[in-house]
């Protein structure tokens, strides 16, 4: 593994579980215990309820493509030999957005709506990314 | 979550005939307001990037002051984006959902015109000078009420829309001001 040379996540203690799954290539989101919201991203209360009883759970990492822009320009120098790339808006099975990237497409081949699945990218020994692609 | 009241605004001491501090008559105005806040911070994570939370906050506004959309003499909706303006008409019912860019063009948006809108330019025109920037749409709507827009006043404006937005399209406050 060559290294990588773009800016990574700060996990922190709230979302930390969410980075120790997917470095696991699982995905996991939170659900209140109270109202029974799913909830991404990792939050300390509920955005429904402002219950603080939070669980995390595993999902299966399935979606729909709820929006994208492609990046016909770099938004940072490391991401240049990336251009074009798709940034997406993935709505989850469960219900929360996910701000990610489509990868195993390509740009011209995006449509809204279109099946995604997680797709799991081991940057570092420490870091995985969760990215999602056609399913 | 929402938030709904109802207040009568007494004076705007900026709006005070120049007089003497004794002088200052109470405007009448009378504001509905209601406000629903979302849970997101990022509009990546709002629930729908097409319909704002302006529709409850307008839907109950208007509901509140048992008025209809169509009611209004002038609307002055926040404006940090032109696109906010169009979602913002929308979804307070002035036109139909994805109509909005063919209502402001086969619309006069001028003070003069058959829909006045952010007629002191709004936040497009002068900047966005943070929460002073909500605060002047309300401003200008009440100015509007009183007949005090000068050269740019409204015929005969009794009604009228006010719309804030707060952080990315979070949470949206909608007034309906009539004197």
């Amino acid at each position: 593994m060559g290294e990588y040379t773009k800016p990574l996540p700060h996990p922190n203690e709230v979302s930390q579980p969410f980075w120790d799954a997917a470095k696991r290539h699982e995905l996991q989101i939170q659900r209140c215990h109270a109202c029974g919201t799913s909830i991404f991203y990792p939050r300390e209360a509920c955005p429904e309820c402002l219950a603080a009883d939070l669980i995390w759970i595993p999902v299966a990492g399935r979606g729909r493509l709820y929006s994208y822009t492609i990046a016909q320009a770099p938004t940072h120098p490391a991401f240049a030999d990336d251009v074009p790339y798709v940034i997406a808006i993935v709505e989850l099975e469960e219900g929360p957005h996910i701000t990610t990237n489509l990868v195993g497409c390509q740009p011209d081949q995006v449509t809204i709506g279109m099946p995604v699945v997680a797709s799991f990218e081991d940057v570092s020994a420490e870091m995985t990314l969760v990215k999602f692609r056609p399913e | 979550m929402s938030i709904k009241g109802k207040a009568a605004i007494s004076g705007f001491a900026e709006m005070a005939p120049q007089k003497g501090a004794g002088n200052i008559t109470p405007l009448g105005i009378i504001a509905n307001m209601a406000r629903e806040a979302g849970g997101h911070s990022s509009i990546t994570h709002a629930r729908s990037l097409t319909t704002s939370l302006v529709k409850p906050a307008a839907e109950a506004a208007f509901q509140m002051a048992a008025v209809s959309p169509q009611d209004m003499d002038f609307v002055q909706p926040y404006d940090c984006y032109t696109i906010t303006v169009i979602v913002t008409l929308e979804d307070a019912g002035f036109c139909e959902k994805g109509e909005g860019g063919r209502f402001v063009a086969d619309h006069d948006l001028s003070y003069a015109g058959d829909f006045p809108c952010n007629t002191h330019g709004g936040q497009l025109s002068f900047g966005q000078p943070g929460l002073a920037g909500g605060m002047s749409h309300v401003i200008e709507g009440a100015r509007q009420l009183m007949g005090r827009g000068g050269g740019r006043q409204v015929k005969d404006a009794s009604i009228g829309y006010v719309n804030g937005n707060g952080g990315i399209m979070a949470e949206q406050c909608s007034l309906v001001l009539g004197v």
